[in-house]
């Protein structure tokens, strides 16, 4: 039995009573007897035969073993839920558990389980049924501070392992399994919100073929018999089940319905959208119109003009009337169309202010302004046209018109010799501004001609100079700057040109104060 | 996911299994006897294979455990575990120790992963249990504890006494000293001599001041503000202050940073040498 001499030996049997089961040795190693034995005779305080000591302990002694094999590695797993039931007497049918680290359902585990879930620093354990589900983190290694050594039953012997590693395992919560029968309720679930369904399509579809309605119908009847049999099979739970799961239907039914209301709303809008383009493309076509009447009467008018100025205006007075009649009676078409007429009416308003602007340039007699005039109140009308090229398909003859002014534009500048271009706008109150700006001009350009006429290059000399000093010596500072620099100002173009004349200047005379303000004098050597 | 996951073998999973806590001694002494056991068994198997004994208890028995039922306690208190080590040869280490066990503790189960990467699931944990010496070896550990504390008391440092202490070494010799200070004394006396020239400027009366500077004008009509302090010798500000009242500054021009006469002075100068005449 025992390895060692002194280990305990115990007999076959109970000294006492012969039982052979729960047997102990009496303090002194003496004897042996049984728990119940024991016990009486500790109370009745007898003594070992043997030794004569009183026995007070009932002992047994168990070796154990430290496992050198190493086989296996041991690690321990805390379960704060609880133990799950591995053994399958617990259980009415067996089930298989299985280990994997998780991270890793995609491949196939490679090397030791416990290395990788250290690794990745946590596991999944799980039966197959999916009702028992734990995911475990580590916890800690073994420490030199502290070692846990499982002490496991072998036989008579205790084997000692040292124990690697600590887990602690969690539960996953997870959804059920169901039944066959908890399946088919979820299916009649699911064919009475298609009945729901089936309701939204007959109040939402507004227009549709009659074979589609058919088909509804139809649909209709196939639930409405599934539903009996879910009724049939079921009892009064089932019936509430069935009633809440209706009501669930009639509920999501409504989002539908709101969603089909604003599909009709966004088709109605797009045909709006359609009616306004169309009709925007017949107003671009009144507008292109319009330009090639104004370009085609603009030839004549200047030739008119040469002839007889005044014979031309009556008619595009009357043009603009015309025009204006037009638009006041598409604005009877509706609120929306009023909008774009208005759009348009502005439009006109400013094609009206471009044909007054050409009734004022007429009667004036200098030609040139006209030609600029007329250059610029071009480049306006294509700002117009421009827009309407961008979404339409007639942009080839908008590039070709444009083409042409260009020419017009390149020819004209070339004729036009005078550097300067006033900028006219299309409002009539501008347009009179300018003409008298015109007017003043005149004065100013005379002084800048006599400038331009008198211009030397040659520097100031000192005899100049002296000339004007002697006339008006002795100058006071204040007034230098004032009358005397502005005599030689328009020769004074570099600044090269006014040191040397200051030097000059310097060379004759000298500053002198009299009565606390200061003089320029001329020296006795100049006078 | 058979695949992907591996089955945990749940035969021995209703096993009790203890769990014990041991001192660090213990977990020494036991990892030694399971080296000295491995490498004894290798040894026996290659000398003669036919020891049935030593092949039938490979592993070496390092402990053992007493569990002892006083049937005069309580129930709860009735069992009680002491384990009495092997005898290993360490002087004054406990021999026994008594093992308590411990009532409340998280539900636990032990796994284990062979060579061959079978899981299996080794029991659930019934006992948990502490090691503390047994009191029987009080005496051997209080020697124990002796001991330690002798080793403590050991000094590593000890005080000496300095033989030469007569003083010599311990301080510099003041002759360095004195040398050492000879250097900067020679350069401080340099500077000195400049010194006494720069404080010996002082301001002269403003108008024997302004006659000295006419005098000059008459010799050259531009001086520059260097030229006039070297020949007046007279402070910078003081002399600036004058010149600015007698003379103009000659910003351009090949005078350019030079000082004029005023031509106010100029003609007073010219009156008074005709009033002289």
């Amino acid at each position: 039995m025992g390895v060692s001499a002194d280990g305990l030996v115990l007999k076959a049997a109970c000294e006492r009573c012969g039982s052979s089961s729960d047997l102990h040795g009496t303090g002194c190693r003496h004897a042996t007897l049984c728990v119940s034995c024991g016990s009486a005779m500790a109370r009745s305080g007898d003594c070992c035969p043997v030794c004569a000591a009183p026995i007070a302990s009932l002992i047994r002694e168990y070796n154990v073993l430290v496992d050198t094999t190493g086989e296996k590695q041991y690690t321990i797993g805390k379960f704060t839920t609880g133990v799950p039931p591995f053994s399958d007497r617990e259980n009415a049918g067996s089930r298989s558990w299985s280990l994997h680290p998780e991270g890793q359902q995609g491949r196939q585990p490679t090397g030791n389980i416990w290395e990788n879930c250290s690794n990745r620093k946590s596991c999944i354990l799980e039966d197959d049924t999916g009702d028992y589900q734990y995911q475990g983190q580590i916890q800690g290694l073994q420490s030199a501070a502290s070692t846990y050594y499982l002490l496991m039953m072998h036989g008579k012997d205790v084997h000692a392992v040292p124990a690697d590693s600590w887990y602690n395992f969690s539960k996953i919560s997870q959804y059920k399994q169901l039944t066959l029968e908890e399946a088919e309720e979820k299916m009649s679930r699911r064919r009475s919100t298609a009945t729901g369904y089936g309701r939204w399509m007959m109040k939402a579809a507004t227009n549709g073929a009659a074979a589609f309605s058919s088909d509804v119908t139809q649909l209709d009847d196939a639930n409405e018999g599934e539903t009996d049999q879910v009724h049939l099979k079921k009892g009064n739970k089932n019936g509430d089940e069935n009633k809440s799961d209706k009501g669930s239907g009639e509920e999501r039914a409504h989002v539908p319905m709101t969603k089909g209301r604003e599909e009709e709303g966004s088709k109605d809008r797009d045909f709006d959208l359609d009616d306004e383009i169309e009709k925007g493309d017949d107003w671009e076509h009144e507008e292109i119109f319009t330009d090639d009447d104004e370009a085609v009467d603009v030839d004549p008018e200047e030739g008119g003009d040469l002839a007889d100025p005044e014979i031309p205006a009556p008619p595009e007075i009357k043009q603009d009337d015309n025009e204006k009649h037009g638009g006041v009676g598409l604005s009877k078409s509706g609120k929306e169309l009023k909008k774009l007429l208005r759009r348009a009416a502005g439009q006109n308003e400013s094609d009206d202010d471009d044909e007054d602007t050409d009734e004022d340039e007429s009667p004036s007699p200098v030609l040139a302004p006209k030609q600029q005039d007329q250059l610029k109140s071009e480049p306006q009308e294509d700002n117009h046209s421009k827009p309407t090229v961008l979404g339409h398909p007639y942009s080839t003859p908008h590039v070709s018109k444009s083409n042409q002014k260009r020419r017009q534009r390149g020819d004209d500048s070339k004729t036009c010799a005078t550097p300067k271009k006033p900028k006219i706008e299309p409002d009539t109150k501008k347009i009179v501004v300018k003409e008298e700006t015109s007017c003043s001009l005149e004065p100013t350009s005379e002084p800048f001609a006599s400038a331009r006429s008198d211009t030397n290059v040659s520097p100031i000399t000192v005899e100049e100079i002296r000339v004007v000093l002697r006339l008006y010596a002795p100058i006071a500072m204040r007034d230098f700057s004032k009358d005397f620099m502005p005599r030689f100002s328009p020769r004074l173009r570099s600044p090269e040109d006014r040191e040397v004349f200051l030097a000059n200047l310097r060379k004759i005379s000298h500053l002198q104060k009299i009565n606390g303000q200061k003089y320029i004098i001329l020296l006795e050597e100049y006078k | 996911m058979a695949e992907e996951a591996k089955n945990l073998e749940t035969a021995r999973a209703d096993r009790s299994v203890w769990l014990m806590k041991c001192p660090t001694v213990v977990s020494r002494a036991w990892q030694e006897a399971a080296t000295a056991a491995a490498s004894s068994s290798s040894s026996s198997d290659a000398a003669a294979g036919a020891n049935s004994n030593s092949n039938a208890n490979p592993n070496p028995v390092v402990a053992k455990v007493i569990v002892s039922l006083d049937p005069l306690r309580s129930e709860d208190q009735q069992l009680q575990f002491k384990m009495e080590m092997a005898q290993t040869g360490n002087g004054n280490t406990p021999k026994s120790y008594s093992l308590n066990m411990f009532k409340d503790f998280v539900p636990m189960c032990v796994f284990s992963e062979s060579n061959q990467g079978k899981l299996s699931c080794e029991g659930k944990v019934g006992h948990k249990f502490d090691m503390e010496p047994h009191s029987d070896n009080l005496v051997n550990y209080g020697k124990l504890c002796r001991e330690r504390t002798q080793k403590s008391m050991i000094k590593n440092r000890k005080l000496m006494v300095l033989a030469n202490d007569n003083g010599m070494s311990m301080r510099p010799l003041p002759g360095l000293v004195g040398l050492m200070s000879s250097g900067p004394k020679q350069k401080e006396k340099k500077p000195l001599p400049v010194k006494p020239s720069d404080m010996k400027r002082t301001r002269r009366d403003r108008r024997e001041l302004e006659n000295i500077l006419f005098k000059l004008f008459e010799r050259q009509p531009n001086w520059s503000l260097k030229n006039l302090m070297q020949e007046t010798d007279q402070p910078e500000q003081f002399l600036k202050e004058i010149l600015n009242d007698l003379c103009f500054y000659n910003k351009r021009g090949p005078n350019q940073g030079t000082h004029e006469l005023k031509p106010e002075y100029k003609k007073s100068t010219e009156d008074a040498d005709a009033t002289a005449t």
